[in-house]
């Protein structure tokens, strides 16, 4: 009775899967064995066929090669890029396990916080910030430095209409290297004049500033001076 | 023709494999570092029993050389994503087989049998094989997909099978059954309608005409 066992047998006879002293065991046992030796013929048979058949399979040759080469080349190409990226991921990662990548990652979330805090605050009051003052109620300064090796000289205010111009004068303060940035912004705080510190060095001309409005007015196509020419101009544009 | 020349009769075949592997892996590894000529090298070693492994799984010549071609562009794929790989060959077969088999199983959502051309069939130059072995090598398509990977990978590829278990992840134990019963199913599928074939020599000049129209 042939079973599992003999049919492995078989398979490890053929494969050499049997150190010498099996192999020649097994071949006693095939001599007094018919139908062992039967099923032997018929794996042989068998085995015969597919190595027949196994040397009628095409040779892959160069056309497959090259579409391979132009495939790894091609990805080469493109994943070095990547492979680079990712190496840099990386090592930021290894490198926020030890403290002082979490540090850095505080900070940028910080700046990322304060960015956006600002940008917030100046959509919400940008309106407010963008009302017109009227220069006469506002006095026009200016804040001229003069060199610490030049004695203070008195600077003629320059005409600006209805408003006052008030010069300032304080010495260029010679930046020491040896105080910190923050003593330095205490120095320039107290030199300073107090109120609006962003004054251009020319007051601003009232009817200049009106015709401004006027031509602003114009271009956003909102209506906020009583000028009825304006106005009219403006609907006429926009009217059917 | 002995099966013995097709496999390596080393005397610690485990030894043979494992030192294979590694050697395999310290080439893929070579690839991840950059170099390209360590890709080509295990291409040149198992693009041809790539090809006949999808060959013999999928019976069509063009299918089998897009299947190589995929397997060995999921290989290259990987080095973009560093990923290592302890046994590269063990990748590429499980691919192909995936790719062989989805390909076969879209294959069978919209072809029937009776509509495959005769290409399909293992049927080239089979001029040299008598009539029943050219029954054998047919007969080796109706086997199920693990019988016939197992016999493709072993005679057609010449993998052993200690590296067949290691490609596919099983036992080496595990994958002798699996060979003996696939031997086993192959043979009466063969001899069930040749019993009276008992010699190899006296097989020729069997007339399976009678037999195949049963």
């Amino acid at each position: 009775m042939i079973n599992n066992r003999h049919i492995r047998a078989i398979v490890e006879y053929l494969n050499g899967g049997m150190t010498p002293d099996e192999r020649q065991a097994f071949q006693r046992r095939l001599e007094s064995d018919e139908k062992l030796r039967q099923i032997l013929g018929q794996e042989q048979q068998i085995d015969r066929a597919l190595l027949l058949d196994k040397e009628t399979i095409p040779i892959l040759g160069a056309p497959a090669f090259d579409k391979f080469l132009l495939k790894l080349n091609t990805s080469t190409a493109a994943g070095d890029a990547g492979h680079a990226a990712q190496q840099r991921f990386d090592s930021a990662l290894s490198k926020g396990s030890n403290g002082f990548g979490n540090k850095s990652m505080l900070i940028g979330l910080a700046l990322v916080g304060l960015t956006a805090g600002g940008m917030i605050s100046a959509i919400v009051f940008e309106p407010v910030i963008r009302q017109p003052v009227p220069p006469h109620t506002a006095p026009a300064l200016v804040s001229r430095p003069t060199p610490p090796s030049a004695p203070s000289q008195a600077t003629a205010p320059v005409d600006s209409g209805n408003a006052p111009a008030v010069v300032m004068e304080h010495p260029a303060r010679p930046y020491s290297t040896t105080r910190t940035a923050t003593a330095d912004r205490q120095a320039d705080a107290a030199t300073r004049p107090v109120g609006n510190r962003e004054q251009p060095d020319t007051p601003i001309d009232e009817e200049d500033v009106k015709s401004y409005l006027k031509r602003q007015d114009l271009n956003t196509g909102v209506h906020t001076v009583g000028d009825d020419s304006v106005h009219a101009r403006f609907k006429v544009g926009t009217s059917k | 023709m002995s099966i013995q020349s097709v496999t390596a009769a080393d005397n610690d075949p485990q030894t043979s494999v494992s030192s294979k592997t590694l050697e395999e892996e310290a080439l893929y590894n070579r690839f991840l570092a950059g170099d390209n000529e360590a890709c080509i090298a295990l291409y040149q070693r198992h693009n041809q029993r790539l090809f006949t492994y999808c060959l013999k799984m999928m019976g069509n010549r063009e299918q089998a050389e897009d299947l190589t071609q995929e397997a060995w562009g999921r290989l290259i794929e990987l080095k973009s994503k560093g990923r290592k790989l302890e046994n590269p060959l063990g990748f590429l077969t499980r691919i192909a087989r995936n790719l062989c088999l989805d390909t076969l199983k879209s294959q069978r959502r919209t072809l029937s049998l009776d509509d495959l051309p005769d290409s399909v069939h293992p049927s080239y130059s089979m001029h040299e094989l008598s009539e029943i072995e050219e029954f054998a090598v047919m007969s080796l398509q109706n086997l199920s997909f693990d019988f016939r990977e197992v016999l493709v990978l072993n005679i057609y590829c010449g993998y052993s099978f200690e590296e067949i278990a290691v490609m596919l992840g099983k036992s080496p134990r595990a994958i002798w059954t699996r060979a003996s019963r696939a031997r086993a199913q192959l043979r009466k599928l063969v001899f069930a309608v040749h019993p009276n074939e008992r010699t190899p020599d006296s097989s020729k000049h069997v007339g399976m005409e009678e037999d195949h129209d049963q």
